[in-house]
């Protein structure tokens, strides 16, 4: 073997060995995405927080692998496997939610309980997609896995798809995401579509004052009135409201901080370029991630409008009338809806503050969402 | 059947939230009757020295909630900052009147946000 032929085989071989022969058109598809998401989260300030990681991990996970080299998050004994276990197995939502919990402030939502029934009017977005996707021949369990993008609640999605539809997770979190980075893009359209004027420029009562004690007594009556309720509910609201409860209590401030900080940052960092990494071409591109994606869409805009429509109903029985705004607030992308309503209606009167009423909708919308995904796990898996 | 357990888990929580400050009263009223009782027969005892603690009628009006400490550094804060003062009311704000507050600071933040070079 002369040094030309040893070096051409050499070259072929470390060209074998490299990821361009095994890249196809799909995954080169998928890395330009994921560099969207990366350019509209730094670019555009998009859920920069979200789409960064997601973005990277939909690159990292479209490298085609080695054969024979264990690397991706669907290739058992990689690290990125290991990484991909919390997402899986439903771990990193529960720490998301302690995180949020400890987060939350419930107190305007304590000062004005009647707009809890608003996070509860925008939980038919889940259940009426839930029917929709039955009715376009997905199973029981897929079609609750896919409902519940309508919670806009991206660990809620991925914990109920991990339970009920493992296979969808990729599609299901990357369509919940990018819904709940759309929020400022979707809901403004429906929101002023179902109302007038006069409407947005209703200006609500100021807040009462909420005592510790009050605030406090709630995240442990809460737990036990949504678990008895919906038994499925009790990892994530247990974990909301007991991150809730450190915030609160007064005594545990280390444990809050910690909850609210390093740990919820971790976990969406893992969490975020888990399902960004698994959204492997040859898993990801198919005809029923576009349905997901399409599904997931109409869940969350059936959700933002019967949210504004059920405020509208409440308003014909309440002496002092709610801003039917609010009622958009009721999904549970915190704190994107409630800043969304605030904008919405600051167009209309640039004095109406409604940022801190729209927070209790908002806040319902997440225990709302949780008892759902709650409710359907027990249902469906059973 | 999945939207009704939603709609009653909720409005039970309406119901208990709605009650909780009237519970959380009647149950503050009851423990004010019951010091106030021992207190009574202490006071028999010692009024004198009842008289003595009994708050002066320039104290500051304030909500049951303020602890006593918070309204001694607020009123020496203002007293450094001001001079010679007299704090007539205290009371903390309310979640719309923090909002406000919040608003504020948030369009003074955004005004001066630099937006970083080369990007």
């Amino acid at each position: 073997m002369n040094a030309f032929e040893f070096l051409t085989s050499k070259a072929s071989q470390l060209f074998h060995t490299s990821a361009f022969p095994s890249l196809e058109i799909g995954n080169a598809i998928m890395i330009v995405i994921g560099l969207i998401f990366v350019y509209l989260a730094i670019a555009k300030d998009y859920e920069p927080l979200l789409l960064v990681p997601i973005g990277f991990g939909i690159v990292v996970g479209n490298i085609p692998a080695v054969q024979g080299m264990p690397l991706s998050v669907y290739d058992e004994g990689s690290v990125l496997r290991f990484l991909y276990f919390g997402v899986e197995k439903g771990v990193y939502p529960p720490l998301i939610f302690l995180g949020i919990g400890a987060m939350t402030d419930f107190s305007t939502m304590l000062s004005n309980p009647k707009l809890i029934l608003l996070g509860a009017a925008a939980q038919i977005g889940v259940f009426g997609t839930f029917l929709g996707a039955l009715v376009l021949g997905f199973d029981p369990n897929e079609a609750g896995a896919i409902g519940i993008i309508g919670g806009a609640d991206g660990p809620t999605a991925i914990f109920l798809s991990s339970r009920l539809a493992p296979h969808l997770l990729g599609a299901i979190a990357i369509a919940a995401y990018s819904y709940m980075a759309l929020v400022p893009v979707i809901q403004p359209p429906i929101m002023k579509l179902l109302t007038t004027k006069e409407e947005r420029l209703i200006r609500m009562p100021p807040s009462r004052t909420v005592s510790t004690r009050e605030r406090i007594l709630f995240p442990i009556i809460g737990f036990l009135v949504c678990t008895m309720l919906a038994p499925g509910a009790i990892v994530l609201i247990g974990m909301l409201f007991f991150g809730n409860l450190l915030k609160e209590c007064t005594v545990t401030d280390r444990l809050a901080a910690t909850a609210r900080t390093a740990m919820i940052d971790i976990v969406t960092i893992l969490l975020g370029f888990c399902v960004g990494a698994s959204t492997s071409a040859p898993y990801f591109l198919k005809q029923e991630s576009i349905l997901i994606f399409v599904l997931g869409a109409l869940a969350f805009s059936v959700a933002t409008a019967s949210g504004v429509i059920f405020a509208k109903f409440m308003n014909l029985f309440l002496h002092t009338k709610i801003n039917p705004l609010l009622g958009a607030a009721g999904v549970s992308a915190v704190p994107d809806s409630a800043r969304v309503v605030h904008m919405v209606g600051r167009e209309a009167d640039p004095q109406n503050f409604l940022l801190m009423h729209a927070m209790a909708p908002n806040v319902a919308g997440v225990i709302g969402s949780a008892i759902a995904a709650g409710v359907l796990w027990s249902q469906l898996a059973n | 059947m999945g939207m009704l357990v939603v709609f009653v888990a909720l409005s039970v929580l309406i119901a208990i939230i709605s009650a909780m400050p009237r519970v959380i009263e009647i149950l503050e009223n009851k423990a004010l009757k019951k010091e106030a009782k021992t207190q009574g027969s202490r006071k028999s005892a010692s009024s004198e020295k009842a008289l003595a603690i009994a708050p002066s009628p320039s104290e500051p009006e304030s909500q049951p909630d303020l602890p006593h400490e918070l309204i001694a550094v607020i009123a020496a804060a203002a007293e450094f900052e001001l001079g010679p003062v007299r704090i007539v009311r205290m009371r903390p704000l309310t979640p719309s009147e923090l909002a406000w507050t919040l608003e504020g600071r948030l369009r003074h933040h955004a005004s001066h946000r630099l937006q970083p070079r080369n990007r």
